[in-house]
């Protein structure tokens, strides 16, 4: 048995609510979702920011479903302030009035990173299922600039959409944001039930890189571009939350704490929750935490692999989805499956013909 | 890749949403920003201390100069790039 160093977690993310106003088909949270009424208090919240940040958290990331769809966000903001935590706000702008916005700020939101479905009205509401979605979020991020908060625009690309990347990055200038995530659908929960709708063609992939590279060149210094690739067309698994119970842990909205966002799809693993245990408990000393941290738990293959630092195994829940053994390889890696396992196990994409509005299934408000 | 470097003459300060913050359990100081965490080591704690948007980089590597008990001449190159790759990745602005 190897012994583990556990290093001291730096990032909180706190999905404070599943619910959401719009419905986009690949959205991150679990297809099981959490209802209001199991959702914790502001109370139990307060207590989590702070025994967070005696942990050694430095960051929290205050996210959904949509946050603002509980009434005490102003209160969480300022708890996550008062426990000398950086704050970010994780929003769709809907459903935050101008006035509602100066009292996040006021109660210390230090970031506000908001999403962006589509460019264009049509495609914003074709994904959103919300009529003016596009058109809402506009307001959104001009109050934001107004208030000198750093913006973040977070572009969720996928097959009906990518075409229009250029005009997403002159939109994100045109916001005055200071960074731009380009960030592929990752094809876990709804977005795995929507992938033959959503994944893009090889040949969309490519020519994304293509303009990331150059729109990173040309604005340097004016906007940052974040980037994350398709996942099912890279030769190596990403480094899925950078390595199982390294980094960040994630608090749902019931209190259960987990080492990435589709952990529940583990159901070999019971996960603890903060009204039963202090959070330093849970990120050391829980069976969960502790399942796939350093590399006894990995095949042969991954072990004496020279990228286990890297991608620490890649995602677990990949490769439960796929190989049916949360244990094996990361689908994606070649590595372990020169034959392209994750490609072939699908049907090509780019060969289906499909009439788009009749095939998504949307995510539930609640 | 080569960067041009600020001139020592302007006056820099922290970015909108960036803050410099004393990690009490890694006992380091490290700079927070949106999705921004550098972890800073002796050198980078020292210089970005000095930051308060009223001071030119001339005037901190001045004061660092005399804090240290170094030649001026000998820390002008490196706090320039540094407070330029910090420019860079808009933790500090001009």
């Amino acid at each position: 048995m190897n012994q583990v160093t556990i290093p001291a977690p730096q990032v909180l993310l706190a999905e404070v609510t599943h619910r959401c106003p719009l419905q986009c088909p690949y959205c991150s949270n679990p297809t099981e979702l959490i209802k209001n009424d199991k959702e914790i208090s502001t109370t139990d919240w307060g207590r989590v920011f702070s025994e967070a940040a005696d942990l050694g958290v430095l960051q929290v990331s205050i996210s959904g479903g949509e946050p603002a769809a509980r009434r005490d966000l102003t209160e969480l903001i300022r708890a996550a302030r008062d426990a000398d935590l950086y704050v970010n706000l994780i929003t769709s702008g809907i459903g935050l009035t101008r006035g509602r916005l100066d009292d996040l700020v006021e109660a210390g939101c230090d970031h506000i990173q908001l999403s962006l479905q589509d460019v264009d009205s049509e495609g914003a509401k074709l994904i959103s299922n919300m009529d003016r979605s596009l058109e809402r979020k506009l307001d959104f991020a001009r109050w934001v600039r107004e208030l000198s908060v750093p913006l973040t625009v977070n572009a969720v690309m996928h097959r009906l959409n990518l075409d229009r990347l250029p005009e997403t990055i002159e939109l994100a200038l045109e916001l005055g944001a200071r960074r731009l995530e380009v960030a592929n659908v990752q094809y876990h929960g709804w977005a795995a039930l929507n992938k033959q709708v959503l994944m893009p063609t090889q040949e969309q992939s490519s020519r994304t890189n293509q303009i990331v590279a150059e729109a990173r060149e040309s604005l340097k210094g004016r906007l940052l571009i974040d980037y994350v690739p398709v996942d099912h067309y890279a030769e190596y698994p990403k480094s899925c939350m950078n390595g199982w119970g390294r980094v960040a842990l994630i608090v749902a909205p019931d209190g259960s704490v987990l080492p990435c966002h589709n952990a529940t799809t583990l159901e070999h693993l019971s996960f603890p929750n903060v009204r039963d245990q202090s959070l330093s408990t849970i990120w050391y000393e829980s069976p969960a935490f502790n399942a796939y941290r350093g590399d006894s738990w990995m095949p042969e293959i991954c072990r004496s692999c020279d990228r286990k630092e890297i991608d620490f195994g890649g995602c677990r829940c990949q490769a439960l989805a796929i190989t049916g053994d949360a244990s094996a390889a990361d689908p994606v890696c070649s590595r372990a499956y020169p034959h392209a396992l994750v490609i072939s196990t699908d049907n090509d994409p780019a060969s289906s013909d499909l009439d788009t509005e009749d095939q998504i299934m949307y995510r539930p408000n609640s | 890749m080569t960067v041009d470097l600020i001139p020592p003459s302007v006056t820099p300060q922290f970015d909108y949403g960036v803050r410099l913050k004393h990690d009490k359990v890694r006992e380091r100081y490290v700079v927070l920003g949106p999705e921004i965490l550098i972890e800073l080591n002796q050198t980078g704690t020292a210089i970005m201390s000095e930051i308060d948007g009223q001071s030119t980089i001339t005037d901190i590597i001045s004061r660092l100069a005399t804090r240290f008990e170094v030649n001026q001449n000998d820390i002008t190159q490196d706090v320039v790039e540094f407070c330029t790759s910090m420019v860079m990745r808009r933790v500090l602005r001009t």
